[in-house]
């Protein structure tokens, strides 16, 4: 009761972004390392052509262009017409689509899930399950120190979303559950990032994610160059999500995915024995965990190279991350060693 | 399979091999319907994990063990198993390990206990009486018993066995109110006559024969006893022994034995020594201190220094100041076996000790043997003598004449009548010595008359022909003898010399020297010059020579009074030791005090005042003997007329019940084997569930052990497999 009043006082949007964990990160510029297409102008890099001081190239007159474009000195030393190329700088779009799956909804063994329970048997135990895990939203607290796949997504993005913005940049948000969801069209102002944090808080992991359709309608609703970034755990048919991220590449995006898996898959937790009921698909599985560790740790390695190398191959950002390393540290590491690479 | 009613109506159920002695516990069989249910609802409440995706999981689930699936089936039939055995455990399954278990589950069982209750079995065995031990034993092999299908029997081992009941009985309370009641007596027990009363009664049943030993084990009596069965096969067949030995060790123990007086008389005012053995029967070497009382006031006390297993005399002065008997009680400190702390002896004290010589010679002329004969026993002639010397002709001697004398010595008689020689060996045979001096006349014929009389076991050496050597001018010295024997290592080398000088003119020649007999003294041409042989209770003494001056010039000599005191002396002392009767035994004593047979009022009283009941009573001349069938208390028995007593005896403690070494249990079961027994078991504790064996081999036990063993794997994998 008194969780409730209290998170009756607070405000909505507040969930997901706590400024003070991404001080460490105010000095650092999130840029694309391609060029973008933006509407206003801006400090990223654009192959548009544009008013700037830096000059870029020459090219011959074509009726039509500006004649205050021409270079005169150049037509009389050559007599030649030739227009004077300036680069242009343009604010920059990122696009951020995150996996409401219910398999993101995972927030560890001893936790209940968040999500509605993705459970459907008809078993009765099942149904005695399902009411045991009625969905309730986690405490503000769990969503910083346990959270849930989900929540650590939603944590990376809505701080990416801060810095974007902060930056003067635009930001785009997508939900991935059962295709795309709560769409949010490119914007950059606090009030959109506001509603961004609000769309994400009112979002309850469940379903499938879907993520390859949701990927083509966002490139529908998108046509600027720009930023991908991707919050998901990739449970889903490889080679659809990389033909639909691949759309993205050449539209000439920069797409950035981070995988986002919970501690107990990447190191399964201490059971002896237990039902492993999947999230999404009710399948269960009856397995001693200490049989199959090893075996598992295999998988999972050649599960994680399999989607690292296809990413490393369509030039794509691939960042694994545990929910077990805390949010800002994750997305830190990560800016870090793209600001080396750039 | 069968199905057998047993006496009382109930089922036992007997497999092939099995029996059921509570097959209604197989009811309980139905319990193993809850480690099922547990199974089942536990199957539905296992642990369920809502995962992100299982597509990993499946793809590892391949390399996860086999058994992993089979698990709690596993589980499952180990709580099964358990319960199943804890039931049947329950069920109280025996093992038949024969036709005679078989019969055991379908007839019911003999068993007799044979229960020692010998003096042994008083002793405290590290603080805990040994009857308590055995009596426990008892109450649990009774325990084991099916009542009202088997049947039971005691049989108490003492000096006479005794079962508790006539026949087997099926009365298994009666059985046990008698275990309690069941004491030890101070009898050394007949364990042969136990054993073959045992066998009697279990011979009364067919079926299973048991029988259980409850001894302390004494080695000097069992061992005993095996020697004396030798082929003896008192047991029926087919029966099984279990002995049960005692947990605790025996202790040390300390005992009193052979209490004597240096003679079979005391003389009145004169010291005499009263001498009593100490034994330590014990590793550790001990300071006993023995005191002795006389009629009741102690007189001294000594400490006697024992090493391990050492035995020492402790010898006391004594001097009673008038004529009768007398009770002297040998006393040591309590230990752990105190029956034998104690010693008692009834001393007789006379004025002077009488001695009979029968010779038909003038005893008042000097040279005849009765002349020195008498005058050697009595040198002073009056009451400074120790010897009251009474001479007696052969003619018209009888057995009256002789009785309370010591020792007779037979001189220069002439052919003895039948009565006269029949007076003498029963002289000899109850306990007295008797000195045959040969010389002239019909040696020979009277010593023949007495060897017929003892069937042939009373001389030493058989006499041949009379030689007279100084006739022949020839002449024999007492030139050898066995001078380290007790009686003559009195003599010293000068009278020895003195002896060996003494001419011999006159012997008999010797056709045989009787194995058994003890040669003292030789001739100068090695044929015996004396020897003693043990007839009956008493002994028998021929000497080849006589005092009288026509048979050698002994009689001149100091040495023949010295040899002569010595031999009367000699002669007395298996008579000291006679009187001390053995509990449990028969004990007969004669009246020395004058009584009137026709005032009737005879009783004789035990050590406890109490009445003896069967004292027979019988008049032998004068003497008035009193025969006690048996006696149940150490202590003196006393004969009395209208309260006036007239005669007593002591009885003790067999001195081999002293010693409570145990006999090795391992070598005890062979020698039972022997015996034609089917098994014999020595149970390694006696604290074990003797009931145990009875049926056959239980098997509860094991399924106890099965059952925990299940339970303590099914803990252990499942927490091995919770890790």
């Amino acid at each position: 009761m008194g969780r409730s009043a209290k998170q009756s006082t607070r405000p909505r949007g507040n969930r997901y972004l706590r400024i003070q964990d991404l001080r460490a990160l105010r000095h650092l510029f999130f840029a694309s390392r391609r060029p973008v297409e933006g509407r206003y102008a801006g400090r990223h890099t654009s192959r548009q052509r544009g008013h700037s001081i830096e000059f870029n190239d020459y090219r011959e007159y074509i009726p039509g262009d500006e004649i205050s474009d021409l270079d005169w000195k150049m037509y009389g030393r050559s007599d030649r017409m030739f227009i004077r190329l300036f680069e242009h700088q343009s604010d920059m779009t990122v696009n951020l689509l995150v996996d409401g799956s219910a398999s993101m909804g995972y927030g560890g063994v001893d936790r209940p899930p968040v999500a509605e329970a993705a459970v459907t048997g008809d078993s009765w135990v099942g149904r005695i399950n399902l009411a045991r895990r009625r969905p309730r939203p986690a405490p503000e607290a769990d969503v910083f120190k346990a959270p849930t796949k989900f929540d650590h997504a939603c944590l990376l993005a809505a701080a990416i979303a801060f810095l974007t913005i902060r930056q003067q940049d635009r930001v785009a948000l997508g939900v991935a559950q059962e295709g795309l969801k709560h769409f949010r069209p490119p914007q950059g102002s606090h009030g959109h990032l506001r509603r961004l944090l609000m769309d994400l808080e009112s979002v309850r992991p469940a379903g499938r994610g879907r993520l390859a359709e949701s990927l083509h309608t966002l490139a529908q609703r998108t046509n600027r160059k720009g930023l991908l970034v991707m919050f998901s755990d990739l449970l889903e048919e490889q080679d659809e999500v990389l033909r639909a991220l691949s759309l993205f590449a050449h539209r000439g995006n920069e797409v950035i995915v981070f995988q986002t898996l919970h501690a107990d898959e990447l190191n399964l937790p201490g059971l002896a024995e237990a039902v492993f009921v999947d999230s999404e698909s009710d399948q269960r599985v009856r397995l001693n965990v200490k049989d199959i560790r090893p075996e598992y740790e295999h998988q999972l390695k050649q599960f994680l190279g399999s989607w690292s190398n296809s990413f490393r191959a369509r030039e794509m950002d691939h960042n694994v991350v545990s929910t077990s390393t805390p949010y800002p540290k994750a997305l830190q590491r990560y800016l870090f060693r793209r600001a080396r690479a750039v | 399979m069968g199905i057998a009613p047993d006496h009382e109506g109930e089922l036992v159920i007997t497999l092939s091999s099995m029996a059921l002695g509570a097959p209604a516990m197989l009811a309980g069989l139905a319990l193993i319907s809850l480690p099922v249910l547990a199974h089942l609802l536990h199957r539905r409440a296992r642990r369920h994990v809502l995962f992100p995706t299982t597509m990993l999981l499946v793809a590892s689930a391949a390399s996860q063990s086999h058994l992993f699936k089979l698990r709690r089936l596993l589980l499952l039939a180990l709580r099964c198993l358990a319960m199943a055995m804890l039931i049947l455990a329950f069920a109280r399954p025996i093992w038949l390990r024969s036709q005679n278990d078989a019969a055991a589950s379908e007839e019911g069982v003999a068993l007799v206990i044979l229960f020692d209750i010998s003096a042994s079995a008083a002793q405290d065995s590290q603080g805990v009486p040994v009857i308590y031990e055995l009596q426990a034993a008892a109450e649990r092999t009774i325990g084991s018993l099916l009542e009202g299908a088997d049947a039971a029997n005691i049989v108490y081992a003492a000096a006479q066995p005794r079962p508790a009941f006539v026949r087997m009985t099926a009365n298994l309370a009666a059985i046990r109110q008698e275990i309690q009641s069941a004491k030890p007596t101070y009898e050394r027990a007949d364990l042969r006559a136990a054993l073959g009363m045992a066998g009697k009664l279990l011979a009364e049943r067919r079926g299973s024969r048991h029988l259980v030993i409850l001894s302390d084990l004494q080695a000097t009596n069992w061992v005993d006893t095996m020697a004396r069965l030798g082929a003896d096969k008192p047991l029926p067949d087919q029966t099984q022994i279990t002995i049960v030995p005692l947990e605790s060790a025996p202790s040390g123990n300390v005992a009193l034995s052979e209490a004597a007086l240096s003679g079979p008389m005391a003389i009145v005012a004169r010291p005499t020594e009263a001498t009593v053995k100490l034994t330590n029967f014990s590793a550790r070497a001990q300071v006993v201190t023995t005191s002795l009382r006389v009629d009741g006031r102690p007189v001294g006390s000594q400490s006697v220094s024992l090493g391990p297993w050492q035995q020492r005399s402790a010898a006391f002065k004594v001097q009673f100041d008038k004529i009768g008997h007398h009770r002297l009680q040998f006393v040591i400190p309590d230990d752990s076996f105190p029956v034998d702390n104690s010693r008692d002896l009834v001393a007789r004290a006379v004025e002077r000790i009488p001695v009979v010589v029968l010779a038909d010679d003038d005893p008042n002329e000097p040279g005849t043997s009765s002349y020195f004969t008498i005058r050697a026993l009595a040198p002073f002639g009056d009451r400074r003598d120790h010897y009251e010397v009474r001479h007696r002709t052969s003619a018209g001697v009888s057995w009256k004449h002789l009785s309370g004398a010591t020792t007779v010595f037979v001189c220069d008689v002439h052919e003895l009548p039948t009565s006269l020689n029949a007076a003498l060996h029963r002289f000899v045979d109850s306990g007295h010595g008797l000195v045959f001096f040969c010389g002239a006349g019909p040696v020979n014929l009277n010593l023949a008359a007495l060897d017929r009389l003892a069937n042939g076991a009373l001389l030493p050496w058989e006499p041949g022909a009379f030689r007279d050597l100084a006739a022949q001018g020839d002449q024999l010295f007492l030139s050898r003898g066995n001078w380290e024997s007790s009686l003559l290592r009195i003599f010293d080398d000068r009278s020895r010399m003195v002896l060996s000088q003494i001419r011999i003119g006159r012997v008999w020649e010797v056709a045989s020297v009787d194995p058994e007999a003890d040669v003292l003294l030789k001739f100068s041409d090695g044929s015996p010059a004396l020897a003693v042989r043990s007839v009956g209770s008493g002994k028998f003494m021929l000497a080849n020579f006589s005092a009288d001056l026509s048979d050698s010039d002994l009689g001149k000599y100091g040495s023949f009074v010295a040899l002569m005191q010595i031999l009367v002396s000699d002669l007395q002392a298996p008579a000291a030791t006679g009187r001390d009767g053995t509990v449990g035994r028969s004990l007969a004593f004669s009246s020395l005090a004058s009584f009137d047979p026709a005032r009737g009022g005879l009783a004789v009283h035990g050590p406890d005042g109490a009445l003896v009941p069967d004292a027979n009573f019988s008049l032998d001349l004068d003497n008035l003997v009193v025969h006690l069938s048996r006696t149940d208390k150490p202590g003196v028995y006393v004969a009395s007329q209208h309260q006036q007593p007239i005669g007593m005896a002591a009885a003790n403690v067999d001195p081999r019940e002293s010693d409570l070494r145990r006999v090795n249990t391992e070598v005890l079961r062979e020698q039972l084997m022997e015996l034609g027994a089917q098994a014999v078991i020595a149970r390694a504790s006696a604290d074990q569930e003797l009931s145990l064996e009875l049926r056959g081999r239980p098997l509860w036990g094991w399924m106890l052990v099965a059952a925990l063993a299940a339970l303590g794997l099914e803990m252990g994998l499942v927490g091995y497999w919770r890790r």
